[in-house]
């Protein structure tokens, strides 16, 4: 029976059938992130290729052993490259709110109170302008009124004129 | 091929000088001395073993990298095999030779498949185990060859040939290199049966074990091929010629319910083994063949193979019964092969301990693994 080094070698050569490892991908939050699906695993005796009468247990039990680390190791990758992924998801959506937090929301800020600041100004403006013209209207009233009235002095605006 | 009464003195001279050899064999305490140690203590005290020492430190003085101790260890065990073979006499050496044709099985599959997966010549000429008819020299020449055509071809007085003549197709169907060696195996073992039946001393007790380690290597199997999901060409991975007929074995890989399974698992003599190996592991005599059913029932109902630790005690119970064997034929080829066994398995563990340590594997672990 094959024994030592070579025996494990040819062992391992005389594999029929190669897996094949077939990739998809899942969507979770906008992130593609793969999956790994590795087809051919594991083997019946004949796809092993080996012969029962010229090996021992032994060579069934490093075999399974190797089917198990070729499904860990492809379950290892996938969760790796979803980690890889994610993070830089997460360091590019964290460069994002970093850049949105100390830059766009202050610039932002910064416009708001200069429009409110303005705004302020455009009330008093228009508070004054409102007063201004309220006292305007009342002094012509008052001229008005007094015009209209008997005796009243020569030189008003409407001096001379009178109401029919 | 009718053999005389007497023993002749040269086989009574081999068998005890094999007999003497394995008693110095690592025992189990040693095993556990050397997992006490350190990587490189571990290496310097196997080195500084007189059995071991001109592989390891002659042919790798200075090196230190485990690739190469291991095949140290792999040319000790191949010169060990090449002494005991040199030193058998008459029919000794004809059922030695052809119990060693399986690493010519074990070298021309190795070669075949890694001209066939390009691996390079180095690589397959480092694996290789030259224990058998097929020397280092032929073995070399076989790397070399061009491609699987030109080692096929040099293969044409190999009496094996005609079962690996299929492997120089340029397009081979998947999984022919397996049925390939699965022949080359069935073959192996019947020419043995064939040969243990002709008359040879010793023969029928050979054969004896040879029915023994069949049933247990065909059971083992069979748990495979259910674990591995294949239980189509049941046939086709097992040897014949063991106590148990092959279309017992394939009518239990069809069983699913529980009481069929330990009905037919009841009428091999499996189960006394499985439950003397049980009786051992846990070192407690009160198992009994029921639980044992139950242990096997509930792997083979969950397809998987026997627990590792379950599979080494088994070993060990056909260890046993070789020496049983051996110690009642003790002239025959019988403690030549039961000295090779252990030989093997010495290598195995020595493999193991020095591995597992290479790893980092926790003693507890590497001991499931050692034999002893």
């Amino acid at each position: 029976m094959m024994v030592g080094e070579l025996g494990i070698a040819i062992a391992a050569e005389s594999i029929e059938a190669a897996p094949v490892l077939v990739r998809t991908e899942r969507n979770v939050f906008g992130v593609l992130l793969p999956v790994f699906r590795v087809e051919r695993v594991a083997r019946s005796m004949d796809e092993r290729g080996y012969s029962l009468l010229g090996t021992t247990p032994v060579i069934d039990d490093v075999v399974t052993a190797h089917e198990d680390l070729v499904r860990s190791t492809v379950a290892a990758a996938e969760a790796e490259a979803t980690i890889r992924l994610l993070v830089a998801e997460i360091i590019r959506t964290r460069r994002r709110v970093r850049a949105l937090e100390h830059r766009v929301l202050p610039d932002l800020r910064g416009a708001r109170d200069a429009i409110e600041l303005r705004r302020e100004e455009l009330d008093i403006e228009e508070h004054a302008r409102l007063f201004l013209s309220k006292k305007i209207r009342a002094r012509r009233a008052e001229e008005k009124t007094r015009t209209e009235a008997p005796g009243g002095p020569a030189g008003s605006p409407s001096g001379g004129r009178r109401g029919p | 091929m009718v053999e005389t009464l007497v023993t002749p003195g040269s086989y009574q001279y081999v068998c005890t000088r094999l007999q003497v050899r394995k008693t110095r064999l690592y025992p189990p305490e040693n095993y556990a001395r050397l997992l006490q140690m350190s990587l490189p203590q571990m290496v310097r005290a196997i080195g500084e073993d007189e059995r071991y020492r001109r592989e390891v430190y002659n042919r790798y003085p200075t090196s230190t990298d485990l690739d190469q101790f291991e095949r140290a260890l792999t040319a000790n065990l191949a010169r060990e095999y090449r002494e005991v073979l040199e030193m058998t006499p008459g029919s000794l050496r004809t059922l030695t030779a052809d119990y060693l044709h399986r690493w010519d099985i074990v070298n021309v599959m190795a070669i075949l498949r890694g001209k066939r997966h390009g691996l390079s010549r180095r690589q397959i000429l480092e694996g290789m185990i030259p224990a058998g008819d097929l020397g280092r020299e032929r073995l070399e020449a076989l790397i070399a060859a061009p491609d699987l055509d030109s080692v096929v071809e040099g293969l044409k007085d190999w009496p094996l040939y005609p079962e690996a003549r299929t492997c120089a197709c340029r397009v081979l169907p998947p999984g022919e290199f397996a049925r390939v060696e699965d022949r080359l195996y069935r073959k192996y073992y019947l020419a043995m049966l064939t040969v243990s039946k002709s008359g040879v001393r010793g023969g029928e007790a050979f054969a004896c074990y040879l029915r023994f380690e069949i049933d247990i290597l065909n059971m083992r199997n069979l748990f495979r091929l259910r674990a591995g999901s294949r239980l189509s060409d049941v046939a086709g991975s097992m040897v014949p010629g063991g106590n148990i007929p092959v279309e017992e074995f394939a009518r239990i890989a069809g069983i699913e319910d529980r009481a069929a399974f330990v009905d037919e698992f009841e009428t091999t003599n499996i189960l006394p083994v499985a439950t003397r190996a049980m009786q051992a592991l846990r070192r407690d005599a009160s198992i009994g063949p029921e639980q044992v059913a139950d242990l096997l029932w509930s792997r083979w109902e969950e397809r998987r193979t026997t627990v590792h630790v379950v599979e080494v005690a088994v070993t060990r119970v056909r260890l046993e019964e070789l020496d049983r064997l051996a110690t009642r034929h003790p002239f025959t080829v019988l403690p030549v092969v039961a000295y090779l066994e252990h030989k093997r398995i010495e290598i195995g563990n020595l493999r193991a301990c020095v591995r597992g340590r290479q790893f980092g594997v926790p003693n507890e672990r590497i001991r499931r693994y050692l034999v002893a």
